[in-house]
């Protein structure tokens, strides 16, 4: 494994709704990973990709996108929770690209203005996860009533999801480097 | 297979099975341990 190169962690914010309260999650965690040493992060937001809606799929790559998935060791999704599902943009642009996130890592941060904080949402994202080839871990966050979780210039105001970060990002940063060790030297028997 | 960016040889650590509009086929997924690219090869289906 290559120790020079550090492991690369971007965080997808996955909704183009107007007004959309995940945005101050995202910039939250995008933060909390750029703090960490070894690691280099970019937010990505769905809404200033270029995905034409009339095609699917691989066919429909927006090369800022793959490229970043094909550099990255893990992935951060957030995603708010509509209708007990996530947006079908999200899901659109996660289509673009197959070979870029096989035996990679994911997280994912749920986002709802309800208690749940993403619960059903993350739950339903599992399987889509690996199907994808990403590999899960076991810490999720969950911010619930978000409209109370930051203030309207995006200052957060629970510290508590400051504790809850540095253990999802630890558990994820900890999938990434096992992940990368075998992308690189455990060949297929 | 080796890498297309560095030229270092790159292990093969994955076959992916995958179902496309009209046939699937296995995909084998290629990574470069110097520089992080990645490569797939179409196999035949199963």
């Amino acid at each position: 494994m290559s120790e020079t190169r550090p492991l690369s962690i971007p965080v997808i914010l996955g909704t183009t709704r107007k007004g959309r309260m995940s945005s101050h999650p995202a910039q939250f965690i995008f933060e909390e990973v750029r703090n960490r040493d070894g690691v280099v992060t970019e937010l990505i937001d769905i809404a200033t990709l270029n995905l034409v809606v009339d095609d699917a799929g691989e066919a429909i790559k927006d090369p800022r996108f793959s490229e970043a998935m094909e550099r990255a060791d893990a992935v951060i999704i957030v995603t708010p929770e509509y209708n007990h599902g996530f947006p079908g943009l999200l899901k659109h642009v996660l289509d673009s690209c197959l070979k870029e996130y096989i035996h990679k890592a994911a997280g994912i941060v749920g986002v709802s203005a309800g208690p749940f904080g993403g619960t059903r949402v993350i739950e339903n994202f599992l399987p889509i996860l690996r199907e994808l080839g990403l590999v899960s871990i076991f810490w999720d966050i969950n911010f619930g009533n978000v409209q109370k979780a930051f203030d309207p210039s995006g200052r957060l105001l629970d510290e508590a999801y400051v504790r809850h970060a540095d253990k999802f990002i630890g558990e994820l940063i900890w999938m990434a480097k096992v992940l990368r060790y075998g992308r690189d030297q455990v060949p297929l028997q | 297979m080796h890498c297309p960016e560095c030229g270092a040889p790159m292990n093969k650590h994955a076959e992916k099975p995958v179902t496309l509009t009209t046939y699937e086929i296995i995909l084998a997924i290629y990574c470069c341990p110097n520089c992080g690219k990645v490569e797939s090869e179409e196999l035949n289906g199963m």
